[in-house]
């Protein structure tokens, strides 16, 4: 992951938007980052509710340490890694909260796909890994 | 996120992973949300959306004095006028100006509030408690850090964002740019100029930075 450094500082107009540091380190942080807006878009929570739940789940992460981490050059220990582990939370609580979801029925599904994994080939529709 | 086309197969799903996978399969099922939306809106944010948005506003700012003094009144309209849509978080955006005397700097003290329609997602460091800690303790140390130093009776106005309220900084224009157009001057602009972390340089300072 790019940090802050990568930015440049001076570039020309197209390069300023393509080096920017990517926007989510893993791809289900952005899964994550999209449920919430597209919950909130279609209305199914309010964005204030959800902000207050991200305030509250970081200022919990503040304290236990797990977002600020390991140093960065210029402003230390400003790792963030733990910030979509926060919205993540902030997230399920929310939808527990509203009712969209039921606690039992999260953990049913997260075990029913974790002994489950999806099939390498064929269920993700690629082609052929060669033919001879 | 390149490991998103060469994900771990056969791995099981493990953490917040799993965890997302078992919310967005739920939430699709029951009809809450749309799959392509969410494929849409992640594209948004990692392709479309970023601050080379806000570095046309800027550029258009320095160039017409009229839009400048609407952008600082009613900053949504005037991105608007750009063809920049609103979306969330930017609902309520007010532009700050940086001038000889006040030098402005935007943090969110509690989260990660960021004008996204204009600079897209915050970087690491804007969410990081280091920063929302000590935009507010010690500004002037903070911008040193970013290789910003001010003189000392500059005034650092340090704005903390909200769900009510985001803030986006109009940099001041560096000296030696009256030729340049629209396009150019945009390209002058950084993403951390419009946080309030570093200034506009003309000329740009890329072979010396590349030199480093």
């Amino acid at each position: 992951m790019k940090s802050h450094d990568d930015y440049p500082a001076n570039d020309n107009y197209a390069d300023l938007h393509a080096a920017a540091p990517a926007a989510f380190a893993e791809p289900w942080e952005a899964r994550a980052f999209a449920l919430a807006v597209e919950l909130g878009a279609r209305g199914r929570f309010g964005w204030a509710a959800f902000r207050s739940r991200l305030i509250q789940e970081i200022a919990e992460a503040d304290r236990a340490g797990t977002v600020a981490g390991a140093g960065h050059p210029r402003v230390p220990d400003c790792a963030a890694r733990g910030y979509y582990q926060c919205w993540l939370r902030a997230l399920e609580r929310l939808a527990l909260d509203q009712g969209l979801l039921s606690a039992a029925e999260i953990e049913r599904r997260a075990e029913a796909i974790a002994a489950a994994p999806p099939a390498r080939t064929l269920a993700s529709g690629h082609g052929p890994i060669r033919i001879a | 996120m390149s490991d998103r086309d060469h994900p771990e197969h056969n791995a099981p799903e493990t953490g917040p992973a799993l965890r997302v996978k078992a919310l967005e399969a739920l939430l699709v099922e029951k009809g809450l949300v749309d799959p392509a939306a969410l494929d849409a809106i992640v594209e948004q944010y990692e392709y479309r959306v970023g601050p080379r948005l806000g570095a046309r506003v800027v550029a258009r700012a320095w160039l017409d004095a009229e839009f400048r003094v609407r952008l600082l009144n009613d900053a949504v309209s005037a991105i608007g006028e750009l063809g920049i849509p609103s979306g969330p978080e930017g609902e309520h955006l007010m532009v700050v100006e940086n001038t000889p005397d006040a030098h402005n700097l935007i943090v969110c003290t509690l989260c990660s509030c960021y004008p996204w329609p204009v600079l897209g997602l915050p970087p690491a460091w804007y969410k990081s408690f280091a920063y929302r800690s000590r935009a507010v303790a010690d500004p002037r140390g903070v911008l040193r850090e970013f290789g910003v130093e001010l003189a000392p009776d500059v005034e650092i106005r340090v704005w903390d964002s909200s769900a009510e309220l985001r803030y986006m900084v109009l940099p001041m224009r560096p000296d030696g740019t009256e030729n340049l157009n629209e396009e150019q001057l945009a390209a002058l602009v950084t993403r951390d100029a419009m946080i309030g972390t570093g200034v506009v340089r003309y000329p740009a300072q890329t072979a010396r930075r590349a030199a480093e």
